[in-house]
């Protein structure tokens, strides 16, 4: 019973607990010398095992240099999420996202005529719009997983 | 006429704008500082000999608050002066082409003057070519008078003629513009450019009466020039028609979209926990703690309703907002994290039965990301040595501790040690290699560029990644032939996977992400710690 006392006070409600979760992740993505910009890329990022520009695996190197922190941030808050039985809080993760991305769509959908649509609006747009497809592809496979699973235990 | 072409901007009113606003005592020093730049420099044009002109305008004016960007009015509008030397000659009454003689729709095309105005304007002044793809109309009032007047017309009239001219050569070169676009591009609105072609051949005949007819005929080249004027002002509706559309459909249906899958989670929400609830009597507990997990709730879904409200629907509206993300990102997890181990140490101190770690990891979490705000150099050249992160000591230090702790992480799992060996033997290689390319990278001869290591490192992530894939694939498959919960298992794949992952992501990020990819690390297991605590410890 003790045990379960500490857990109530303890316990962060999944809100919270995915608030903490994206902020942070979002942060690292930050800290990490990105931005919400096509400016602030890190070309470099193309050309570390080669000097000549070949598109797929610069590419690549480009996305994960980008969105690395990100994809790995989503990947772990399914899992983690999944694992503790935690599911409510992965919900709420994904519809803050979903969330930003509709009204930074509508956001840039009202200025698009302002000055800096191209410059600010429409690439944080751009990147919110990625994390979406992101968060939702991993999202749907977890919880595919998460409901077999489910099932699996019913059965059992 | 003598041309001298002089161009100087003042960027500094503009920061002095952003920084202070338009009333501030720094705005008024900077405004006097401007205008004795000014006086400077037309006293200068005054006493040429020559005819100058000086053109003195913004390309934008500031809000209340010295911004600017928007479609507001203080934003949009800014001011325009023109001062020619006194050796032009006098203006007299030339300024008063107005279009009045057409009709109250041509005046309305003399009455403001748009940025692209001055494009055919200045073009004209210089003595060069209007640019062909200016869509602009010449501005009668800023054209001077002419130097040489012939002397059998009477000196009101003399403008006239010389600005039908600059006009019709304008007209003509937008039309030949709308034209040629309309044939070789994309096809303008037949209607829209049949009612402007009309418009033009009424200038054009005014025009040709008011030369070809025998005497001076000034009412003639006055309509001639406000049908043209006229004329160039309907084109440029036209191309602010049709050059910037957006698919104001398109965008409906994705906002809709969107909010209709939003609807579509949103029954899925719960404030409350999935579990633990109906496990824990609030009776059993006492008094005082109940009130403080009340409270500790209470709080943290405010703070959580108020950042989400903001970071999530506000900030998208707001450009200044947006450039700042990562200011108010890290505050908000701080605040979130201060907020929740300051009640964890309350409940700490009431009842004494937390321990340390449980009462420090929300910190933890928070900590990690603030600091790595001070790890600098990410996708940065490795040879610049300006970054501390870049150091040799500190990136091999912190190579050295992913290598500790991907083996600690192995020898806490030795179920399958073959297959976990395959694994750990593919991060520490590519670990290794990382050390050398950004060695190589870092010395100042070129020829060590250290590519060959760092593709065996991607080589090596990527063979791992996809090995992991696979195993998560096929253990994906069993689950229903099994019906086991192996989520430990999975989770423990998934983490494999994850590293991985983030070599990868080191390795294209440079040396300063060996610092990062740490405290990512120290934050991703804080952050396990805070989500497992629920009592039935299951990892």
């Amino acid at each position: 019973m003790e045990t379960n006392h500490v857990c109530h006070i303890l316990q962060i409600q999944g809100h919270t607990l995915a608030l903490i979760w994206r902020l942070s992740i979002r942060g690292f993505f930050f800290t990490t010398g990105h931005a919400c910009s096509f400016n602030r890329l890190q070309l470099s990022a193309a050309f570390v095992a080669t000097e000549i520009f070949y598109f797929i695996p610069a590419g690549i190197s480009l996305f994960v240099n980008t969105f690395g922190w990100d994809i790995m941030g989503i990947i772990f808050a399914a899992k983690v999420f999944n694992v503790c039985d935690r599911i409510d809080a992965f919900n709420w993760f994904c519809v803050y996202q979903l969330l930003e991305t509709i009204f930074s769509c509508i956001s840039v959908s009202i200025m698009r005529r302002h000055l800096m649509v191209w410059a600010i609006f429409a690439p944080r747009f751009v990147f919110s719009s990625i994390l979406l497809l992101l968060s939702s592809t991993f999202g749907l496979l977890d919880s595919t997983n998460y409901r077999r699973q489910k099932r699996a235990d019913k059965s059992k | 006429m003598h041309v001298c072409q002089l161009m100087s901007e003042h960027l500094i009113l503009l920061s002095v704008g952003h920084t202070y606003g338009p009333h501030n005592p720094h705005m008024e020093q900077k405004l006097h500082q401007m205008d004795d730049i000014l006086n400077t420099i037309l006293s200068q044009i005054d006493s040429s000999t020559n005819c100058e002109v000086a053109f003195i305008f913004g390309d934008h004016g500031m809000t209340e608050d010295g911004n600017h960007g928007g479609g507001t009015y203080d934003e949009t509008n800014a001011g325009l002066f023109a001062h020619y030397s006194p050796n032009c000659g006098d203006f007299g009454p030339s300024l008063n082409i107005s279009g009045q003689e057409v009709g109250s729709y041509s005046n309305d095309a003399f009455q403001s003057i748009n940025q692209i105005d001055l494009v055919p304007t200045i073009s004209l002044l210089l003595g060069l070519p209007i640019p062909y793809a200016n869509l602009g109309g010449v501005v009668p009032a800023l054209l001077p008078p002419l130097q040489h007047k012939p002397e059998h017309i009477v000196n009101e009239l003399v403008e006239a003629p010389f600005t039908a001219t600059a006009l019709a050569l304008n007209a003509a070169q937008v039309w030949n513009y709308l034209t040629t676009y309309s044939s070789s591009a994309n096809k303008l609105p037949q209607e829209a450019m049949s009612e402007i072609e009309s418009i033009l051949s009424k200038a054009t005949d005014r025009f040709r009466d008011a030369i070809s007819g025998d005497g001076f005929d000034s009412i003639s080249y006055r309509e001639a020039c406000g049908l043209y004027k006229y004329f160039l002002s309907q084109a440029t509706d036209l191309g602010k028609q049709i050059w910037t559309r957006f698919d104001t459909f398109g965008m409906g249906i994705g906002i809709i979209l969107l909010i209709s899958s939003l609807m579509m989670r949103v029954p899925f929400l719960s404030i409350y926990p999935t579990f633990a609830i109906e496990r824990i009597d609030p009776r059993s507990m006492k008094q005082n703690d109940s009130v403080i997990a009340q409270r500790k709730r209470l709080v943290l879904s405010l703070v959580t309703l108020i950042f989400v409200v903001f970071h999530c629907m506000i900030m998208t509206f707001s450009n200044s907002y947006i450039l700042s993300e990562q200011s108010i990102v890290i505050f908000m997890v701080s605040f979130l994290c201060t907020i929740e181990t300051v009640f964890r140490f309350i409940f700490s101190v009431s009842s004494g039965s937390l321990s340390w770690m449980h009462v420090l990891c929300p910190i933890l979490t928070m900590l990690c990301v603030r600091i790595n705000s001070f790890v600098t150099g990410h996708g940065q050249d490795p040879m610049i040595r300006k970054y501390w992160a870049h150091h040799t000591h500190i990136f091999l230090m912190s190579l050295f501790v992913l290598v500790i702790t991907r083996v600690s992480y192995f020898l806490l799992r030795t179920k399958r040690i073959r297959h976990s060996i395959i694994h750990s033997m593919l991060d520490i290689t590519a670990l290794l290699c990382l050390a050398i390319s950004w060695i190589e990278k870092r010395s100042i001869d070129i020829a060590r560029h250290g590519y060959r290591s760092s593709a065996i490192a991607i080589n090596l992530c990527a063979v791992g990644i996809l090995l992991s894939a696979i195993d998560l694939y096929s253990r994906f498959m069993n689950h229903r032939k099994q019906s086991s919960r192996n989520d430990v298992n999975t989770f423990h794949d998934v983490n494999v996977c994850l590293f991985h992952f983030l070599i990868f992501t080191v390795t294209v990020t440079g040396p300063s992400a060996a610092t990062s990819s740490l405290l990512i690390l120290i934050h991703i297991y804080a952050f396990w710690f805070i989500s497992n605590e629920k009592g039935v410890q299951k990892v």
